[in-house]
């Protein structure tokens, strides 16, 4: 998986402060839009909301992936970000988060390498040893070479 | 006893839920000693589709889905369940029994 197609070290934050979710979410909407990835913070953070409002994307262990699809967004990306104190997302084991996932995803994605890669990054999520060594990363370099060198184990049987 | 399972996983964007969904059954199921194959309805389309045979010899299908199912006459007649996308991401192994509850 090349996750270095939609993922730069510049993309991946440690010791982000936030008081809440909104807040968060908010000031990494501004920083996507500084970042040029999408042309307006408040239509995607919108579109991030609208989609918090149908279920909560804190998926457990320590981990929430929220998203938006938007006109907004130029290029569909993922920031990451480790958090200073853990917030409280709502989450489906009730746990506060420290780790989250953002992903920005284009409107009209005709590129299915993006949406793949999310998706794969998205399942690794899953993962419990991959997880609690994200956890365990305290800076950038670490977070973004646990990403890079992990690889899905197949852990399918044949059906038939 | 070990069941043959098959999954169907979708979510509103397509991108996330789906994926998550699919990898915690398939983990679980690993666990509990069961076979489990899961198609991904996302953004991407239909991945990892499940053929007619696999469903004439599946015991069980799992619905985890915030979507309509696409194709859902491929399914017809079988038991089956029903769940929201997030609940295998919480308890995966909690849907797998009440899947075979139904058997």
């Amino acid at each position: 998986m090349d996750l270095s197609l939609i993922l730069n070290k510049e993309a991946i934050l440690v010791d982000f402060e936030a008081k809440s979710k909104n807040e968060c979410l908010q000031s990494l909407a501004e920083l996507l839009y500084k970042m040029g990835i999408v042309s307006s913070d408040k239509e995607f953070l919108q579109s991030v909301l609208a989609r918090e409002e149908q279920s909560t994307t804190g998926v457990g262990q320590q981990i929430a992936i929220p998203h938006g699809k938007s006109q907004a967004v130029k290029k569909t990306s993922c920031i990451i970000v480790k958090v200073k104190d853990a917030i409280d997302w709502d989450s489906l084991d009730k746990k506060p988060v420290k780790l989250i996932f953002l992903l920005a995803i284009e409107e009209k994605d005709q590129n299915d390498t993006h949406l793949k890669i999310l998706s794969t990054l998205a399942g690794q999520l899953m993962d419990e040893a991959f997880v609690s060594k994200l956890l365990d990363s305290t800076t950038k370099e670490e977070i973004y070479d646990a990403l890079i060198l992990n690889e899905q184990a197949e852990i399918e049987e044949q059906f038939i | 006893m070990r069941k043959k399972i098959l999954a169907v996983t979708a979510c509103a964007t397509g991108v996330a839920h789906t994926f998550m969904a699919a990898q915690a059954l398939k983990k679980a199921a690993k666990q509990m000693g069961h076979i489990m194959k899961v198609e991904t309805q996302g953004a991407t389309g239909i991945e990892n589709k499940i053929t007619d045979r696999e469903v004439a010899v599946a015991d069980v299908i799992i619905f985890a889905v915030d979507t309509k199912v696409r194709e859902p006459e491929r399914f017809k007649g079988k038991k089956c369940i029903e769940v929201p996308v997030a609940a295998p991401i919480k308890n995966a192994q909690k849907i797998i029994e009440e899947a075979i509850s139904q058997i």
